[in-house]
């Protein structure tokens, strides 16, 4: 037991396993104070009947240490003591007396006091903390309750906000055909219009990507929503994502989602009320009926839509509420123990395609932003000898084990080095994310979830489950493909909100060897043919027929000479071939110039490399289902004329191919095919918008 | 931190799992001499300047800095769960011990941590040999490598499971801060992993004294473990040191190419049971190559004879070659009794390795009795019935004479009751029962036992012929008075009217007439016979003949370890020698 008096600048008393809205607001305002530089701690009170755990957002702030926490028989004296859930404080028995010292306790209510606690007024609340309890409530209705209920009041509500933090406006190339509309439904009790009709008229999913923070309502029309639970996103994190908040429930619940309202109306993003919520909110939101919803969105959301010219920033906002208890002794300062920083999480896939990406965007993030890599993939040496830190995380795959029996270790140990490097911004490169990784990053509200998806997913997969978990996420960046005009997959039709740039490429043009600098690191004679042979790692398919068969076509022409790359993360070992160079390393791009053609599989990065450096492609797919839909990709390049496509079960084309790719002639309209692409490099753009978001 | 002891992967699927883990391992033998040839030719390439590095060149990022957070200043409260506390309820993970052993998942097995400090690919490739050879000779534990080297491939082409203990970046200057962040970092993969222990020296893992002394496996046929409590006695502290499980000689030869093993034969006649006489011989010829195979692996043969003569109608010519071959490749033939091993010696020459170990009482094998009554009730024999009840237990086989007992059952029906209890197969000679006995048919468990001899006074064998009686000593574990033939290997055991009535079974009525001395013995003489007999078992203690056992199997390893510093010299670096300094060093994880 403690019995120094500590001191802090605010103290929160409340019962801090429950996810009501004074939890999940006293957990936004300790963020903010963190910010401002004020001490901040929290006292639990367990209340009868609640759960025996701690509320999942509180025990993040607890962990990284930006809100002490206190047991209810410690001193501890407090600038300002704030009470949440009031009622539950006044229902709970306590076995020791409260000792907490403050000349200034507010009492919040974000629900009207029965009768009871009225008739109770403020008597427990003075024998706990003395005759200096104020009263205040998030709703207007519920202050109007306690006034007439006799109790001291602050004389105006206590608004209810978050600070969704940075977004960058405007982000890039982002895609909206459907505009995103969210509803915020703690419980289906009340929260939810009447009936399926109502909900279905108000909540339209053909026309918008319709959003639940909650419970979905008990009926089919939930189907076309995206539901998110309370304990994977907050409130504050759900808002962020929306372009308009539509909260229509059926009546007027006890408690109303005033975070996730106020929220959106400190980031101008619209909010539709009822018309007889009005009394109870007050101004800011948009009062309309159920029959003129349609209407108000398309005008709120359409082109014509009028953007509030006044900026409202919660930190200034919330500090300037606080500074008539502080009596403006203290000005609101930056805290500066968080310093930008971008954790990067490749998945483990077949190739580097992961890796390589997030290099790529690394190699381009600003000065004053440090990027880590937590790596699932076995590269971390070539990450190393990119100039980047690396850990490792072990696969499942690699170790053989089953999801339900590696994923709580995994989670716990993504846990820990988020905790060590405290990032900004997480960026996952992976097709599927992963449940462990979602349960750390998703919730944390110090950190901006990012998935850097690529696109052309394989159409005949299923993948409506691994869309859905888009809500996780803060942004989706997709790299355009520039064989997009032929994608089929789920992404594709997954575009709303979805942040698209450029392909993203490891180096530049500038940064690319000419064919002679090139060949001479290579070791290979300037004159002649060179072919570049590269199938991939070969760790999960035996590539090993198709690669002999390449070579020995390949030495059947004459004068040509052969480099085979070996991927880093290849578990088999090159294999001397007489008359074929066997290449090691990493980066192959820088190098691509050399070869007068290659023979190479689809994957994202070798396609968009060998185009960027115009080399003439024979590629030899092979589709399992862990790839993408490499035989498009290949079929489009053969139809943009600068490269053939070959399944390679079916080789007999091969020889032709190849006796094709000496004529030089050929060679050179193939290479005009892939220099009139002339991609860009969207790594830097990826770059800048992460950036953004990890600030 | 609490290590964890894998269980052996068990229950009806494990000889699948087995045959499966063994290909696997067979792959991976294949695999390992593939990465041997190419290393050669690698070499010869690397010299040729046909492989060819590349890298970022000139273009290469500016490393970039990465520091740690503050570690936070957390103030705790009661109520607030320890960061610990998230691990406690995770179960440790089973370690994949690795392509060529996988089959130590089937195995009781501890999960070791093999450091790795930053090193070059050969360095790494020497430690993982090392690791690799060690699993070949010992499979009670897999490895875990904790490694500060990205290289990760010597790891993952041999399917180790490995964690990646990066360096501290430089921009964390704080050593405390790094050494904490270590510590933490090795406890979560301790406990992850349920790993017993670190070893940061794998130059002597192969010395079995530094790391307890090998398991090596022995592998008995036929499989008859379930419900014979023989077997399980003789290798109840056996298996302590040494891995046992029941297959065929054909595993065990796949088993000795992977480290030492011994296979134990016992009853031969398994070998060929069930075949047409036509392939009987075939059958024994493929047995006998594997036990070759076994044998030219390194492996050991030991035999233990149950009967000198088979019971089942086979050709006494082939039978006897059959025996002429396994005595002659047996490294220890086991017999139960000195009558049966001076036969042996007889038979097949003095110099014979013949190890005599009394045949033990099942004094400790069954449960207690329960009393006359509730057990009648139990057997649904009638529990009023005062007459003296004689028992026969056991398998129905021809030699047992079970249809001369049955003849003269009758002449008994005021004064006895007989039950007849056991399996029977093909021969069943209980077609039609006298009234005064009752047949208590199939498999008798345990319980079953243990009620038949508290309802029984008197425990009746009237075999034709006898090698050894593990039914004698069951009759004699329970303190029952036996009826039984003056064969030799009785004899050897039981003394007429000490514990036993012994008749002659080549005097016509011998049986009968042993059978009305025994039920017109007074209550007195009973009582004396039933101590005797408890007295004659308890010279058979279970746990002497497990301690035998063992002993007889110390003297193969004595065999072993001899003609090993016969055929390998004392120059292989990879062995530990009498002088070396055999030190296998404890991972200190502070000094990491």
């Amino acid at each position: 037991m403690v019995n120094t008096v500590e001191s802090q600048d605010i103290i929160y008393v409340g019962d801090f396993s429950r996810d009501s809205e004074g939890v999940f607001r006293a957990v936004e305002e300790a963020r903010i104070n963190a910010g401002l530089g004020l001490k901040t701690g929290f006292l639990h009170l367990q209340s009868k009947g609640s759960q025996p755990t701690i509320n999942g957002y509180v025990l993040q702030l607890l962990e990284d240490g930006s809100v002490a926490a206190y047991d209810p028989d410690e001193l501890v004296s407090a600038r300002l003591v704030i009470l949440i859930d009031v009622e539950r404080i006044l229902n709970t028995r306590l076995a020791v007396p409260m000792r907490v010292i403050s000349d200034q306790v507010i009492a919040i209510a974000d629900r009207a006091l029965t009768d009871e606690h009225m008739a109770f007024k403020n008597v427990r609340l003075r024998e706990i903390f003395g005759d200096v309890v104020i009263w205040s409530a998030t709703t207007y209705d519920v202050l109007s309750g306690l006034r007439a209920g006799g109790l001291k009041t602050t004389g105006t509500i206590w608004e209810s906000f978050g600070n969704i933090g940075a977004v960058p406006k405007p982000q890039p190339d982002r895609q909206l055909s459907r505009q995103i509309v969210g509803t915020v439904v703690p419980s289906r009790k009340d929260h939810w219009p009447a009936n399926a009709d109502e909900i279905a008229r108000i909540w339209d999913c053909d026309r918008y990507v319709v959003r639940v923070l909650g419970a979905a309502p008990d009926h089919p029309v939930a189907q076309g929503m995206d539901v998110t639970a309370v304990h994977e996103r907050s409130a504050v994190q759900f808002v962020s994502g929306l372009d308009a908040l539509v909260y229509y429930p059926n009546g007027r619940p006890s408690e109303l989602p005033m975070l996730a309202i106020g929220t959106c109306l400190a980031n101008d993003v619209p909010v539709l009320l009822p018309p007889e919520l009005r009394h109870v909110v007050g101004k800011g939101p948009i009062y309309v009926g159920q029959e003129g919803v349609a209407a108000t969105l398309a005008r709120e959301l359409g082109p014509d839509r009028n953007d509030s010219i006044t900026s409202f920033d919660p930190a200034e906002a919330h500090f300037r509420r606080l500074q008539s208890w502080f009596g403006g002794v203290r000005g609101p300062r930056t805290s500066s123990r968080r310093t930008k920083r971008v954790m990067m999480f490749p998945s483990n896939g077949d190739g580097l395609g992961h890796v390589n990406r997030l290099l790529s965007v690394a190699r381009r993030l600003p000065r004053d932003v440090e990027p880590v890599f937590v790596s699932l993939s076995q590269a971390v040496d070539l990450i190393r000898g990119a100039g980047f830190v690396s850990e490792m995380i072990v696969s499942h795959r690699y170790a053989g084990l089953d999801e339900a029996a590696a994923y709580p270790w995994m989670e716990a140990e993504l846990a820990d080095a988020i905790q060590r490097y405290q990032p900004g911004a997480f960026v996952f490169d992976g097709g599927n994310p992963y449940a462990f990784m979602t349960n750390v990053v998703a919730k944390r509200r110090d950190v901006r979830n990012i998935w850097l998806r690529r696109g052309m997913w394989r159409p005949d997969q299923n993948n409506e489950t691994v869309i859905k978990k888009r809500r996780f996420f803060d942004a989706v960046i997709e790299p355009r493909d520039i064989a997009e005009e032929v994608d089929q997959g789920a992404s594709r039709q997954d575009r709303d909100g979805v942040s698209l740039v450029d392909p993203i490429l490891l180096l530049d043009n500038e940064q690319l060897l000419s064919r002679e600098a090139a060949r001479r690191e290579l070791g290979l004679h300037l004159d002649g043919t060179a072919v570049l042979v590269q199938l991939g790692p070969g760790n999960t398919r035996d590539l090993s027929v198709t690669q002999g068969q390449i070579f020995r076509h390949l030495q059947a022409l004459p004068g040509v000479q052969i480099a085979n790359l070996h991927p880093a993360i290849s578990r088999f070992p090159a294999v001397p071939v007489a008359g074929v160079k066997n290449i090691r390393g990493y980066p192959i791009s820088r190098y691509l110039k050399a070869f007068d053609f290659a023979v190479s599989a689809a994957g994202y990065n070798s396609f968009h490399e060998l185009a960027q450096s115009g080399v003439p492609t024979v590629f030899v797919i092979r589709m399992t289902k862990e790839l993408d839909d490499q035989m498009a990709r290949a079929r489009y390049a053969e139809r943009l004329g600068w490269a053939y496509a070959i399944d390679d079960s079916t080789m007999a084309d091969l020889p032709q191919r190849f006796a094709s790719l000496m004529d030089p002639a050929v060679r050179t309209a193939m290479t005009f095919n892939a220099e009139r692409l002339a991609i860009g490099n969207g790594a830097a753009q990826a770059a800048d918008f992460i950036a953004e978001l990890a600030r | 931190m609490t290590a964890t002891i894998f269980k052996p992967i068990a229950g009806p699927q494990t000889r699948d799992w087995k045959r499966s883990l063994e290909a696997l391992e067979m792959h991976a033998q294949a695999l390992e001499r593939v990465y041997a040839a190419v290393a050669g030719q690698q070499a010869e390439h690397d010299q040729t300047s046909d492989f060819v590095e590349i890298g970022f060149g000139p273009v290469q990022h500016q490393p970039r800095p990465c520091r740690w957070a503050e570690p936070a200043k957390r103030r705790s409260a009661n109520w607030v769960p320890a960061a610990a506390d998230k691990l406690v309820d995770l179960e440790a993970l089973p370690a994949y011990p690795g392509y060529a052993n996988a089959a130590v998942l089937l195995n009781a097995r501890v999960t070791i941590g093999v450091f790795i400090a930053e090193a070059d690919e050969p360095a790494i490739e020497s430690i993982v040999n090392s690791i690799f050879l060690a699993q070949r000779n010992r499979t009670d534990f897999a490895p875990v490598f904790v490694t500060e080297s990205a290289n990760f491939q010597p790891l993952a082409k041999r399917g180790y499971v490995f964690e990646y203990l990066p360096p501290v970046p430089e921009e964390v200057t704080d050593p405390e801060q790094a050494a904490s962040w270590r510590r933490e970092r090795l406890d979560l993969i301790q406990a992850k992993w349920g790993i017993s222990y670190f070893i940061s020296d794998v130059r002597r893992i192969t010395d079995r004294l530094a790391l307890g002394r090998a398991r090596q496996r022995v592998i008995v046929f036929p499989d008859y473990g379930a419900g014979n409590p023989y077997l399980e006695l003789m290798y109840r502290d056996l298996r302590k040191d040494w891995d046992v499980s029941f297959d065929t000689a054909a595993a065990a030869a796949i088993a000795a190419e992977h480290g030492p093993t011994v296979f134990h034969l016992h009853w031969e006649d398994a070998v060929y049971r069930g075949e047409s006489a036509d392939a009987i011989p075939q059958r024994m010829a493929a047995f006998i190559a594997a036990i070759d195979r076994i044998k030219h692996l390194g492996g050991q043969f030991v035999w233990t004879v149950h009967n000198l003569q088979p019971h089942d109608p086979i050709d006494s010519t082939l039978h006897a070659e059959f025996v002429r071959q396994l005595v002659a490749r047996a490294d220890i033939v086991h017999a139960n009794s000195q009558l049966v091993g001076d036969k042996l010696r007889d038979d097949h020459g003095a110099d014979l390795p013949v190890c005599v170990i009394d045949h033990p009482s099942y004094a400790t094998s069954y449960p207690a009795c329960e009393d006359r009554a509730a057990a009648s009730a139990a057997l649904g024999l009638a529990s009023d019935d005062d007459r003296p009840t004689v028992l026969f237990l056991g398998l129905m086989r021809r030699y047992k004479g079970v249809d001369r007992l049955l003849n003269v059952a009758p002449r008994f029906a005021d004064k006895a009751r007989f039950v007849v209890a056991g399996r029977s197969g093909r021969y069943d000679p209980c077609g039609s029962l006298p009234d005064n006995c009752t047949r208590v048919e199939g498999f008798a468990d345990d319980l079953t036992v243990a009620r038949l001899f508290s309802v029984a006074d008197f425990v009746v064998l009237p075999f034709e012929s006898l090698t050894t009686s593990g039914s004698l000593l069951l009759a004699l574990s329970f303190a029952k008075p036996l009826i039984v033939p003056n064969l030799d290997a009785v004899k050897e055991v039981v003394v007429d009217g000490r514990e036993a009535f012994v008749y002659d079974p080549a005097v016509r009525d011998g049986l009968a007439d042993a059978i009305e001395r025994a039920l017109d013995a007074p209550d007195w003489q009973r009582a004396a016979m039933s101590k005797a007999a408890e007295a004659t078992a308890s010279f058979r203690a279970p746990e002497a003949f497990s301690k035998s056992i063992c002993d007889m199997y110390a003297r193969l390893e004595t065999a072993e370890r001899e003609a090993d510093q016969v055929n390998d010299g004392a120059d292989d670096p990879s062995r530990p020698n009498e002088t070396g300094n055999v030190t296998v060093m404890t991972f200190d994880r502070r000094a990491v």
